[in-house]
């Protein structure tokens, strides 16, 4: 730790190039966050600086250095700090997460790990939870827009109005070695999570990584709620996590060309207990959610040509997600309910990039999805979709332009009943962005999408009525920003960093569920909403003494998403149900010789419930903060970390999602031993 | 205050609870009722929305003054009804209320709303739906499969019987309790094992009986017995049906929400997959109808409940507000009260989901 302040302006630089280059077929072994403090330092700043200049969307992301420097305790606290997008966060260390992003809805963020769609067919949302911060390079998001950084990516990048990013990490060593790693993490209401992994790097360049991780916490922590005048303290119940992920990489040189195969599989199996939204003087719940997610991934990013780039890759998932509700109210008094999801995917992706100006690429991808399950009404619907895209750009010093258009061919089957319409669709979409020429450079940027969202199966298929002739979700979206990165604008400040983005996007044939009564709904296309915001991100460093640093990151986002289906309803032109108008994140760190220690905190303002807006159904705005201290001890090539956090120190009592409390104070403690 | 006694006195012979939950007092209890008073007071059950983490309210409507109180319970007893209010029923001094999500009900003083005492079912049963009163003694069904006696007197669950599959509206003539088993939770199945059962209190016999879709709701004025089959809110049509005394039935009319005073049976047509046009008519028991309203009277366009004031005939009928194309079911609804002649008399602001009314007494402090 000789000079703290270093370690901040790699997080930066990594920040910026999984921003700008977020797909990789087959990455290279990429070391992790410790390793390459040791390693990178020389080409930070201008890494940064000459990847920001060109960004022409809205790039937001969390690097693996992030989380120490930043007090991130988990991927739901990551994706919080990311301006614009709307965590839902049933509380409880493991619950489910999804992520929607400028008001559109979890089904509009598409997710992708290392540059492959991760899909849910079934219920449109990714769950996010199923993925482990610490073994994750960076998480991006790139906000209306495809990242135009990497042209050779997977037309399904291009299907969603925005892209989460995760890029997992490797441990394996740049050059031939071993490295291993032990971690225990444990905490409040029960948190214990035991991790390894291991990486090696053979002579012949071939790389290994392998990791193991479970996790169990009970999650019973108190909470209160308002009740009439008074407000009552209850214990969440029924909220209990176990589980573990496995996961095996290998990569492998091809020749001497820079041809490069990869192979990837890992297994997710989660046991919830699903509490439920806080039922006034009825605790209890017997609902149950078991989760199994099997993956095998092949890519090749193939070296045919110094001005081609050829990437391919295939993928197998299979999910099983079992769920059972536990109540006299079902006959037998137990709703049990397995479901089946198959996916196949297939993508060739060609850049081609004939002189230093111009660019050209091409991708096809095909997925084919199936869905069963024992429910009596299954239909066991299947989906072909074939996507392919062509990408022109145009780049000069200064000068990015980007024009893309996407062609969507979706046929569906169903063994039973009417199968959805097939649909075919082509999505324009164009992004620019201009440096002027001065110094610290200034970015300007804009950014076109056409949207375009299939229901899924569950909106299609699982009403109290099926809904074939459910057409998908259309719209369009916006994007102007300028982004402000200066190196060194003071002697005391090594980098600051500012980027502005304001957005508006429309959305028609919005698909809403319809009461048939209280508890049967059928869905229907009937909605339209408009969604205008800002995003702001702002990092800046202060080098108090060559061995003291000030590391401050602060998000900020206004939201503005209304309801506009028809002027006589009148939720028109209301706040759209969770979409807080403002919210934000703040870091501040404190880097020394002896311990690092950090403050954080997350905050919304109020936000709805319902599109109503009506007072019964606010959910009360928060601010979250908490304290982190950490240090790192070498002893030679191995290393131990040790960290401490204080989770929602002051104790508040808030809610993300109506009636499901998040935990009041807690800690965490975790040691990582490395060698 | 003695005659403010009587008064609620009077409630446990002729106001009884709205909705389609009808029942005879052949074996009330209580002292006999001196003078008739007119009742002073609406008490609407709104359901709110549970899942949004919106609770239920009790509204108040003040008929003399047109005064509403938008969350009575909570004025009173300074805290929530619960989540998802079902039904409501004033039997002696006393008024129920079921709360299906919160799993209790809750017994009030009928005349100040105050709270009494909260009664837990014992599991496994659990989750009140409606009510019927009769001999002393408040049935409420639970849709757990259940049914529960509470003695009035010690405010306590006496007995609790197994019926059919998830339960709703109940109604008791004479010694028999029909009970519209749902089975509503396996509407995947077709709700196969729905029935209209009947069991015959004094030997606490029961038996089933299948005549037709989804039963949901049964009235009675003591001597006909309408059932209603709710259909599968698609392709099979909400149908009301007369019961014989066999248990077997006959078509009578369609219909989504019913209620009965001596002969005249109440009827809405309100399907599932046309809202906003529903029709309004008044059987007599032997089929002949005829429209409720005039073609000029103001009538609500997304019903959900309904209630007559047993002293002189005027009604009020619940109902959402209607969005573009469906039923709001995240705002407020609207009262519509009529007079005995049927011409609106007025309309007042309800709660989120109202799913049940009373004409009584109460007039909380």
């Amino acid at each position: 730790m000789k000079n703290a302040c270093r370690w901040r302006t790699f997080a930066v630089t990594a920040l910026t190039l999984a921003a700008t280059a977020p797909s990789i077929y087959s990455a290279p072994p990429s070391a992790d966050a410790s390793e390459r403090r040791d390693t990178l330092r020389a080409v930070e700043v201008s890494a940064t600086t000459a990847a920001r200049a060109r960004a022409a969307n809205a790039v937001f992301a969390v690097t693996a250095a992030d989380i120490d420097a930043r007090g991130i305790t988990g991927l739901a606290d990551a994706l919080r700090r990311l301006p614009g997008a709307n965590v839902r966060d049933y509380g409880g260390a493991g619950g489910l997460t999804t992520v929607s992003v400028r008001g559109l809805g979890a089904s509009h963020t598409g997710v992708t790990v290392d540059g492959l769609p991760a899909g849910n067919c079934r219920t449109g949302a990714v769950d996010l939870s199923r993925y482990d911060l610490d073994r994750l390079q960076s998480v991006t998001l790139t906000a209306g827009g495809t990242s135009d950084a990497d042209l050779a990516i997977p037309a399904s990048e291009l299907a969603s109005a925005s892209v989460l990013n995760l890029k997992t990490a490797s441990l394996a060593p740049s050059a031939p070695g071993f490295r291993a790693r032990a971690a225990v993490r444990g905490g409040s209401f029960g948190l214990i999570e035991p991790k390894i992994s291991a990486g090696a790097t053979l002579p012949s360049g071939m790389s290994l990584d392998g990791a193991a991780s479970f996790m169990r916490a009970d999650n019973r922590y108190p909470f209160t709620i308002p009740n009439g005048a008074a407000t009552v303290k209850e214990k969440r119940l029924h909220n209990g996590v176990r589980g573990g992920r496995a996961s095996l990489d290998a990569q492998l040189p091809v020749g001497t060309d820079g041809t490069r195969i990869s192979f990837r599989t890992s297994y997710y199996d989660f046991n919830r207990q699903l509490p439920g939204a806080v039922t006034l003087y009825n605790p209890g719940s017997g609902e149950d959610l078991h989760e199994r997610t099997a993956t095998a991934t092949a890519g090749a990013r193939i070296a045919l040509a110094p001005q081609w780039t050829l990437n391919a890759a295939a993928k197998y998932t299979f999910e099983q997600s079992l769920y059972t509700d536990a109540s006299p109210y079902h006959p037998n008094g137990l709703l049990d309910e397995r479901y089946r999801q198959n996916e196949v995917f297939v993508s060739v992706a060609a850049a081609w990039h004939p002189g230093h100006k111009w660019s050209a690429a091409y991708s096809a991808d095909y997925a084919y999805n199936t869905l069963s399950s024992n429910r009596p009404v299954e239909q066991h619907p299947r989906r072909h979709a074939i996507l392919q895209s062509g990408t022109v750009r145009f780049r000069t010093g200064s000068l990015t332009a980007t024009a893309r258009l996407l062609a969507s061919i979706y046929r569906h089957t169903a063994r039973r009943g009417d199968a959805l319409a097939d649909r075919f669709r082509l999505q324009p979409s164009a992004s620019v962005a201009y440096t002027l020429p001065m110094l610290p450079p200034l970015t300007l940027r804009a950014s076109y999408k056409s949207l375009y969202r299939m229901p899924s199966f569950a909106e299609t298929y699982f009403g109290i009525v099926s809904a074939p002739t459910l057409k998908p979700e259309r719209g369009n979206e916006f994007n102007i920003g300028v982004t402000w990165a200066a190196k060194r604008p003071a002697a005391f400040v090594p980098q600051v960093q500012i980027s502005v983005d304001g957005y508006i996007n429309y959305l028609n044939d919005k698909i809403i569920a319809i009461p048939r009564n209280m508890f049967l709904w059928a869905m229907t296309n009937l909605g339209k909403a408009r969604g205008r915001g800002v995003d702001i991100a702002v990092t800046a460093d202060f080098e108090v003494s060559p061995r003291h640093c000030l590391l401050l990151s602060a998000t900020y986002s206004y939201q503005r998403v209304e309801p506009r289906t028809a002027k006589t309803d009148p939720d028109y032109g209301r706040q759209a149900a969770y979409c807080p108008k403002n919210s934000g994140s703040a870091a501040l760190t404190y880097e020394n010789p002896w311990v690092n220690v950090g403050t954080h905190l997350t905050a919304a303002s109020t936000q709805y419930a319902t599109n109503s807006n009506r007072p019964e159904s606010r959910v009360d705005g928060y601010v979250d903060v908490g304290f982190a201290a950490y240090r790192t001890l070498a002893f030679g090539t191995t290393r131990l970390t040790l960290r401490a956090d204080l989770i929602n120190a002051f104790n508040r009592q808030y809610c993300i999602v109506a009636r499901y409390p998040m935990p009041g104070r807690s800690w965490t403690i975790s040691a990582q031993y490395e060698f | 205050m003695k005659l403010k006694k009587n008064i609620f006195r009077l409630l446990a012979l002729g106001l009884v609870a709205a909705g389609a939950t009808a029942c005879s007092d052949n074996n009330e209890p209580e002292p006999p009722v001196t003078e008739p008073v007119t009742p002073d007071a609406i008490v609407v059950v709104n359901n709110g929305v549970q899942s949004t983490g919106v609770p239920g309210t009790i509204t108040l409507y003040n008929t003399a003054t047109a005064a509403t109180t938008a969350d009575a319970f909570r004025e009173v007893n300074a805290m929530s009804v619960g989540d998802t209010p079902q039904d409501v029923v004033v039997y002696g001094s006393k008024m129920y209320v079921s709360v299906f999500d919160s799993n209790c009900i809750w017994v009030l003083d009928a005349a100040t709303m105050k709270i009494k005492k909260n009664i837990v079912p014992t599991a496994p049963a659990a989750g009140p739906r409606n009510f019927a009163v009769s001999g002393g003694k408040v049935y409420v069904s639970l849709y757990s499969g259940h049914v529960a006696a509470i003695d009035t007197t010690t405010m306590a669950i006496e007995s609790t019987f197994e019926v059919g599959p998830n339960p709703e509206k109940i109604a008791i003539a004479g010694n028999k309790m029909y009970v519209a088993n749902s089975d509503g939770n396996n509407w995947m199945e077709g709700n196969v094992n729905s029935s209209l059962s009947i069991v015959d209190l004094a030997t606490m016999k029961q038996t089933f009986h299948k005549i037709g879709a989804n039963v949901t709701s049964v009235v009675t004025n003591g001597t006909d017995v309408f059932a209603l089959c709710m259909g599968n809110y698609n392709d099979i049509p909400a149908t009301i049906k007369k019961v014989a005394a066999d248990g077997s039935a006959t078509d009578f009319c369609p219909g989504t929400i019913m209620t009965i005073w001596n002969n005249a049976l109440y009827v809405i047509n309100d399907p599932a997959m046309t809202p906003g046009n529903p029709t309004y008519k008044v059987y007599d028991t032997a089929g002949t109808a005829h429209d409720m309203f005039s073609s000029a009277t103001e009538k609500p366009v997304a019903p959900c409940g309904i209630a007559v004031n047993t002293f002189d005939g005027s009604l009020v009928i619940l109902s959402r507000r209607m969005g573009e194309v469906y039923p709001l079911y995240t705002e407020p609804g609207v009262a519509y009260l009529y007079n005995a002649d049927l011409s609106l008399k007025g309309t007042f602001e309800i709660g989120i989901n109202p799913t049940a009314a009373v004409f009584t007494n109460c007039s909380p402090e």
